[in-house]
């Protein structure tokens, strides 16, 4: 474990710091409100992705692997290669073409987004149980709210290693032994100590120490645009310590707003809190099959069964679906996913269904699937009841009379499954004449 | 109608009725809480089924002062 301690002045105050007034003034010391935490403990795992493909194929660890880029296109690239590939000339964004010429025995992967999604989820589950302040930046980024933990943990290196600890238990070895830990005030300090950061050697920055430790930093880690970064290494620009020897002036006339970020950040006077990062709790519904399923027609009607389940559960509390996805594990391994986000949020089974069986005509499963889950990740305001007496059916015409709205049918039916029975009434006449007021109607069941 | 079940509506329950000394009604007491009757819509009497169970009662239908209306009947000997 590395610690840097050099004993250091606090960094004087920037002119160029934005703005006054209380939010500019948190913004720059990162006194957090609320959940906000000025600590921050980034985790990173390089290559997330390829990692848990080698986790996943272990037989592959030992040969040259790259994963190929997920955005469609005419020409095929490559996203992420094995260290292995790298050796042989290989690299990221490369043509696939260009890669196999260099490497023949390149073995290509096709990303399989749901399983990378599935083990981010899994990881921030463990994470938010050691700290409420978790933010996900990315796959296999996170940062961790490290405030107010000394009394549980201990010191700050107690605390880094509470965490790898609890990290261990749920990451296979390979991916842990790649982890990367920096814990330092703020964000940026975090993942620029991350990044330098050896495999199973985290580093900590205390307060004091964090400007003499940015100072020897690569600009390339700064957040700014990629035309920035490239102007400062043509002027020779190469760590934050000579970026901060450019008077400041000179700086904000040259690359503006992001200018005087990019000083405060170097210098360690600009300090981004963590924020706790809300993700509503997904609504999840699973089908297994007994034989793997390959036809169109049944995974449309199993389709329709789990959104129904889905829809009747009770962790959607009324709440309309706004983004929905159906994740499929393959037959011989490996998953498949559309994912559908909702112009209008819906909470019926034909809306949601049509959404999604057009996303799975699009993109249909490569093979037979043996596990069909569907998931409701994003919600909306609670279903519309104005429209529940509509009058109107899906076309806009107008229902003729003694035909049911199909709004109403559908939530019948969900209260049924629900409940065991419609516990609906119609008011029916029975003497609308009769002097005796209680006479004139009664109520009976309705059930269409 | 085989599976339907059928429920009774507006089954009559008990309220307290001021009236003047003409018996019209002019407050009416729901629950905890009194009204005043601004208007008697209509009023009318029943003397029924007196061939099987009589049923004798004195209607009227009356609007609150929040406007909301009545229907509260007298039984007679009540």
């Amino acid at each position: 474990m590395r610690s840097i301690r050099t004993r250091a002045a606090a960094p004087p105050s920037s002119p160029l710091e934005p703005g006054s007034g209380p939010a500019r003034a948190r913004e720059r010391t990162g006194q957090g409100t609320g959940r906000e935490s000025r600590s921050a403990l980034c985790l990173w795992l390089p290559t997330f992705e390829l990692r848990l493909e080698l986790v996943r194929s272990p037989a592959l660890d030992s040969t040259s692997v790259a994963l190929l880029s997920s955005e469609g296109g005419t020409r095929c690239t490559l996203w992420q290669v094995s260290e292995r590939a790298a050796e042989a000339g290989v690299r990221p964004g490369q043509l696939v073409s260009q890669a196999v010429s260099l490497c023949p025995a390149l073995t290509l992967l096709e990303p399989d987004s749901a399983h990378y999604d599935a083990a981010q989820d899994a990881l921030l589950e463990v994470l938010s149980a050691l700290t409420p302040v978790v933010e996900p930046a990315g796959r296999g980024r996170i940062f961790l709210g490290m405030d107010g933990l000394g009394r549980l943990y201990g010191s700050p290196w107690y605390q880094v290693r509470r965490v790898l600890s609890a990290l261990f238990r749920v990451l296979p070895a390979p991916l842990m032994a790649a982890t990367r830990a920096g814990l330092a005030p703020g964000r940026f300090a975090a993942w620029v100590a991350a990044a330098s950061a050896r495999a199973g050697e985290p580093v900590i920055v205390p307060e004091y120490a964090l400007r003499p430790f940015l100072a020897g930093r690569p600009v390339s880690a700064l957040p700014v645009d990629e035309t920035v970064l490239e102007r400062l290494d043509r002027l020779g620009v190469r760590t934050l310590g000579e970026l901060l020897r450019i008077p400041v002036p000179a700086l904000v006339a040259q690359f503006g707003k992001q200018g005087a970020r990019a000083r405060a950040w170097a210098a360690g006077e600009r300090i981004d809190p963590v924020r706790p990062w809300h993700r509503p709790r997904p609504v999840r519904a699973t089908l297994d099959f007994p034989v793997p399923v390959g036809q169109v027609e049944t995974l449309h009607s199993a389709l329709d069964r789990l959104l129904e389940r889905a829809l009747a559960k009770f962790e959607r509390r009324g709440r309309s679906v706004a983004a929905a996805r159906v994740v499929g594990r393959l037959e011989g391994g490996g998953s498949w996913m559309v994912e559908a986000v909702l112009r209008d949020p819906s909470g019926h089974r034909e809306a949601l269904a049509f959404v999604l069986r057009t996303r799975m005509g699009i993109a249909p499963p490569p093979r037979a699937v043996e596990t069909l889950t569907v998931e409701f990740y994003r919600f909306g305001p609670p279903a519309d009841q104005g429209a529940l007496f509509d009058r109107k059916d899906d076309a806009g015409r107008e229902l003729s009379e003694g035909q049911i709205p199909y709004s109403l049918q559908s939530a019948v039916r969900e209260l049924k499954l629900r409940l065991g029975n419609s516990p609906l009434y119609r008011v029916v006449e029975v003497d609308p004449m009769s002097r005796i007021p209680e006479c004139r109607h009664a109520l009976l069941s309705f059930d269409p | 109608m085989s599976g339907k079940r059928i429920r009774p509506l507006g089954t009559p329950r008990e309220v307290r009725v001021n009236m003047n000394a003409e018996g019209t009604p002019n407050a009416v007491g729901v629950g905890r809480r009194t009204r005043r009757v601004s208007t008697v819509r209509e009023r009318w009497r029943i003397d029924d089924e007196w061939w099987r169970t009589p049923l004798a009662r004195d209607y009227a239908v009356v609007v609150r002062d929040d406007g909301r209306p009545l229907t509260p009947y007298l039984v007679e000997g009540g």
